[in-house]
């Protein structure tokens, strides 16, 4: 049971409304003004340290963690990167009444807007200038990549709200070294940066460079100490306000580990834990992620333990109050097609619990336990955890992840060590430290401070299919996008019609490459972030940003399929109904693809029951195994600015669903506009006739350990998970897919007349956490389309 | 002797992680045709032997794209409480399957395909990475497996032959001549025990017990085969405590304390069945409530067995 402390905490997090704040964005551009000139990386620290020093900062009532995220309860801070949302879409994001602004902000972020005009610091100017006319604006324009580009200069839309205290680093998956950070400090960086800066000479090019890095860390980092002594300061001040005696130590208490972290690293668990939530809040956004939590913090709680200085129900309401204090951060984006995209509030802040150790042990321990323990009391959709399943997982922890399952909260999503692992060693990465992985975003794959992902695009597959049939013309447009690679009534065989579109794919994930590398370039233009940079794998002796160097492990652009399960079906399809059984030509299947199937509804029938992926029969499985095996293999002759290649990945995050509802249909029996196939290696929604082991059968047909991610969703009705001979089961599922190939695995354990009445009324469904592709939220905040594809998605009824 | 994989029978489900019909994680395979006939049946699909036609009134829109299929002239459009769809009578109706193709709403369905040995073998080994790790492994289920022991048999010895843990789920109403065939190769019996009163179980499934009850004295002693006691418990037909007591001491003083007692709650599952195969059902029998089911889980008890509810 939750502590009284707990329940108000959680009670305080449900609001009607949530306020966008100004003043983080007022600040920053404050002391942008007073820097023009300065490279930007010194711009930035300056800006950040103005921030920091200025910003307004209180101590909430029952809290344990110190550390306001805005400068309002539950407030969101605005882009600081004008010009803000126009008027029109502010206005529409308003309606309703779930988010609120004052006047005075508004008229505080128009003023602001002013100062962006004819200004390029938006990314998707830097992006636009390279698409040229000729050669990459029309593969943005066609939605290939999700969302497809309407206009160079507005491009994918810009604002947002809901961002930490730092300046970020644009799209990022990054999973920092928390155990660096809180075993040594702040400080140590400060001092390490200034003796780097007393040995500097100016005796090559690169020096002047470091120098500015390193003055820019000093800069940063000595404004997160001031900060700190702020926070400690407020506590000792709310302490002397406060009669309860209790919650004066309490307070007196937090004080002390506020001013000892500006100056040291972590001494305890306490300290720990918040040393951890005010670096997370330096750096975070929407997909900040908490790494391997129950390994960094375990060496403090053994010591306390040990020690007699903590108990265990101390630091479950502690890690309970980390829950809490995730949830009070919030996240929108400022463009509807990018709202769609990430549907409801999105974010992925995933916990890691488990795994091997660097020897390759079992690592799980008390706090594996009470980090389940803590979602399983505190119901919040945030944090996320994953389980690492390793051969040794203890069967008790499996059993208490399943547990937590099946409440319905969509966690924690399993993924399997030994593919991950493997995947990391194939890469060249050193066995002890692939060991060592680390997730960030929903699945992907890091090691803590020693890589990083700034481009991860989604790839729509199936539109490129069109564009096959089409004869390498975009349909919408009539323009000749891709190669032409002969009309579909010309194809004789299978083999050749395959042949065709892998050409097409090829080319355009030619194309894709390129639009990561300007992401990948614009990031090292204009996001360069100390906060981030100081704390990585040499990050102060290498002086330079880590957008601007070569990562230990160096995976800066993923390759993502999005709805590649439509087109292996679709293929499959062809195969069987056309060049198999005989039961209808090219030119009908062509016909009926271009007329929506309408007026050819025998064919659309033969078409759907045509074999589908997720049910263990080979003639599917095994295209979806070599396109996959081509997807890897292609990546690899492809090369990002950091001279490595791409890594090829599999999430679809929601992008199924907008990228569905603007591809035609496609031969597998899916209608125009229809959502896609979630996920990578789920099957399409509804056909996964054979139930679960027929769907991981047919998963494990696929190479998963070349990816970087490989998401699975499946369903599960409650009904399969009454008892705890039923939960064994379950367990025995995952590890045997997880063993045999498997990556990821996670359950939405919901019926189906739940969802409906959810929809019908969702006032009263608020509570209601559903996981969508790799994260979790409420169901009341996705869109219809991600609710609808919810619903369809079959049910395991394992009765 | 190997088994013949070459022996079939109609089939009408190979349902895969079946976790409730045995232990770990099963393939359960559903033979047709039984000689019971429970009024409560769960799976009236599967009473006879051969392939039957299924029609889901709710799925059909009436666009007559059947009619014109079906050799007997047996569907018609007719309107029913206030739905119109494609009628099939059954007296002309040969369950020959061609208006199943013909629909495109998945409103028309065979229920059972001749399948041999070697097919359903085939299907099953699919799962066999996860049968393994989690101790599970093929169960037959029916309709009747004893009702087509040539097949049973067959599929039984084969799967021992890959080396498959095997389960049946009977009511062990047969020959003692077939239950000598069959339970030599069975691992587990899953075993009904419907009525203690020889009576009322003809009353309510059509056969009397004293063969039943014989043969799981035989399956238990003399075959040595690990049983499982398996009670549907039907409000108002068999749910009262007074057979349920008869039968926990059935289970304590002739077979043996390790016999585990599943109580199955009964479930409407079978009802919208029984619809879709043009068969009017009038009745309703109600879902026993969970109190209810812990009472009779606690009365088994107190004969010394271990009870469950659920398989």
């Amino acid at each position: 049971m939750p502590t009284e402390r707990i329940k108000r905490m959680q009670a305080a997090l449900k609001v009607d409304s949530f306020p966008f704040c100004a003043e983080k964005p007022k600040l920053v551009i404050e002391s942008w003004r007073q820097n023009e000139g300065l490279p930007s990386i010194l711009r930035r620290a300056k800006a950040t340290a103005h921030y920091l020093d200025n910003r307004t900062i209180y101590i909430d009532d029952d809290e344990l963690i110190c550390g306001n995220v805005a400068s309002r309860p539950m407030g969101l801070e605005a882009s600081c990167w004008g010009p803000f949302w126009d008027d029109d879409d502010l206005d529409s994001i308003l309606e309703g009444g779930r988010y609120t602004i004052t006047d005075e902000d508004r008229k505080t972020l128009r003023d602001l807007d002013s100062f962006w005009d004819g200004q390029s610091r938006q990314m998707y100017e830097w992006q636009g200038r390279f698409y040229d006319d000729d050669h990459l604006w029309p593969f943005i324009r066609s939605g290939i990549l999700c969302p497809p580009w309407t206009s160079k200069v507005k491009g994918r839309g810009s604002g947002g709200a809901g961002f930490g205290w730092g300046l970020g680093i644009g799209l990022s998956f990054f999973v920092p070294d928390y155990k660096k950070i809180i075993d040594e400090g702040i400080k140590a960086r400060v001092d390490e940066a200034k003796e780097e800066l007393h040995k500097l000479r100016y005796v090559d090019n690169d020096s002047f460079d470091k120098a500015d890095y390193l003055k820019a860390c000093i800069i940063a980092l000595e404004a997160m100490q001031r900060m700190y002594h702020r926070y400690g300061d407020a506590c000792t001040k709310k302490a002397e306000e406060t009669k309860d005696e209790t919650r004066k130590q309490e307070l007196l208490r937090m004080a002390d580990t506020c001013h000892s972290l500006a100056e040291n690293g972590a001494r305890d668990f306490r300290d720990a834990i918040q040393a951890f939530w005010f670096y997370w809040m330096m750096i975070t956004h929407g997909t900040v992620p908490g790494g391997r939590f129950d390994q960094y913090m375990y060496p403090y709680y053994r010591r306390d333990i040990d020690a007699g200085k903590i108990t265990d129900d101390e630091v479950l309401e502690l890690i309970e109050c980390l829950r809490i204090k995730i949830m009070q951060f919030n996240f929108v984006s400022g463009n509807a097609k990018q709202r769609d995209k990430w549907a409801g509030m999105a974010r992925w802040h995933n916990f890691l619990i488990g795994g091997v150790d660097r020897e390759g042990k079992d690592a799980s321990n008390e706090l594996s336990y009470l980090v389940i323990r803590a979602a399983y009391e505190v119901r919040t959709p945030q944090f996320t955890i994953t389980l690492r399943v390793t051969e040794d997982t203890p069967k008790e922890l499996m059993m208490e992840a399943l547990k937590l399952v099946k409440t319905g909260l969509g966690m924690p999503a399993f993924v399997s060590d030994k593919s991950y692992i493997n995947g990391l060693v194939e890469q060249g990465v050193p066995l002890e430290e692939a060991r060592d992985y680390a997730l960030a975003g929903c699945l992907d794959l890091n090691l803590p401070g020693r890589s990083r992902i700034n481009a991860l695009g989604m790839f729509i597959v199936p539109k490129v299919l069109d564009i096959v049939m089409h004869n390498g013309v975009m349909r919408e447009t009539g323009e000749q996008l891709g190669p032409k690679t002969g009309e579909m009534k010309d194809f004789r065989t299978y083999e050749d019609f395959e042949k065709a579109f892998k050409e097409q794919l090829y080319y355009f994930m030619g194309m894709y490459n390129e639009e990561h590398n300007i992401l990948c370039r614009v990031t090292r233009e204009i996001n360069n972030d100390v906060v981030h940079s100081a704390f990585a794998y040499d990050g102060i002796r290498c002086g330079r940003d880590i957008a601007n160097r070569k990562m230990p492990y160096e995976n800066a652009s993923l390759l993502n399929p999005v709805g590649m399960i439509s087109v292996v079906n679709s293929m499959a399809a062809i195969k069987y109904v056309v060049f198999e059984k005989h039961l209808a030509t090219m030119e009908e299947m062509f016909n009926a693809i271009e007329a929506n199937w309408e007026g050819y509804e025998e064919l659309h029938k033969i078409c759907e029951d045509a074999p589908k992926f997720g049910n263990g029969i080979d003639l599917v499985d095994d295209i979806a195994a070599d396109f996959y095996q081509f997807w890897v293999d292609s990546a690899k002759t492809f090369t990002t600015i950091y001279g490595e290649p791409p890594r090829p990945t599999g999430i679809s995050i929601t992008a199924h669903a907008p990228g569905g509802g603007y591809t035609c249909a496609t031969p597998d029996g899916r209608c125009c506009g229809q959502t896609l196939p979630d996920g990578v290696v789920s099957p399409a929604q509804g056909t996964d006739t054979n139930g679960p082991t027929a769907s991981l059968s047919s998963a494990m047909k696929i190479n998963q350990d070349s990816f970087n991610a490989m998401l699975l969703n499946m369903k599960i009705h409650p009904s399969a998970l009454k008892t705890d001979a039923d939960l064994e089961k379950l367990g025995a599922l995952i590890k045997t897919y997880m063993m045999n190939g498997g990556k990821h695995i996670q359950f939405n354990v919901v019926d189906n007349a739940t969802l409906k009445k959810a929809q019908e009324k969702p006032q009263e469904y608020k509570d209601l956490v559903v996981r969508v592709a790799g994260y979790s939220t409420y169901f009341t905040l996705l869109t219809p389309a991600v609710q609808n594809e919810l619903i369809a998605r079959t049910e395991n009824m394992l009765n | 002797m190997a088994a013949d994989r070459s022996v079939s029978a109609a089939v009408f489900n190979i349902q895969s992680y079946s976790i409730h019909d045995g232990p770990g994680i099963r393939v359960t395979v559903f033979v047709k045709g039984c000689p019971l006939r429970c009024v409560w049946c769960a799976n009236p699909e599967s009473n006879l032997s051969k392939p039957q036609l299924l029609c889901f009134k709710d799925k059909c829109t009436a666009c007559g794209r059947c009619i014109p299929k079906c050799p007997n002239h047996a569907i018609s459009i007719k309107e029913k409480d206030g739905k119109v769809y494609a009628f099939t009578d059954r007296s002309l109706c040969r369950d020959c399957g061609q208006c199943v193709d013909a629909c495109l709403n998945e409103a028309r369905e065979m229920a059972g395909e001749e399948m041999s040995v070697e097919t359903v073998l085939n299907r099953v080994l699919k799962d066999k990475l996860f049968m393994k790790s989690s101790g599970g492994g093929m169960t037959l289920s029916g309709g009747e497996m004893l009702f087509c022991p040539d097949f049973s048999e067959n599929l039984l010895m084969a799967a021992r032959e890959e080396g498959l843990h095997t389960a049946v789920e009977s009511s062990c109403f047969a020959s003692r001549q077939v239950i000598d065939r069959v339970f030599p190769h069975v691992d587990l019996a899953l075993c009904d025990l419907k009525h203690m009163d020889s009576r009322k179980h003809r009353e309510y499934t059509g056969v009397p017990n004293e063969t039943i009850l014989e043969n799981i004295r035989h399956i238990y002693h003399d075959l040595k085969v690990p049983i499982w006691a398996r009670v549907p418990c039907i409000t108002g037909y068999n749910d009262d405590k007074v057979n349920i007591a008869a039968t926990a001491k059935f289970v304590r003083e002739e077979l043996g304390e390790d016999v585990r007692v599943c109580l199955l709650p009964y479930h409407r599952l079978g009802e919208s069945k029984n619809e879709s195969l043009g068969k009017d059902i009038n009745w309703s029998i109600e879902i026993p409530t969970e109190e209810y089911m812990l009472e009779l889980k606690e009365l088994v008890e107190k004969y010394g067995l271990t009870a469950q509810i659920g398989g």
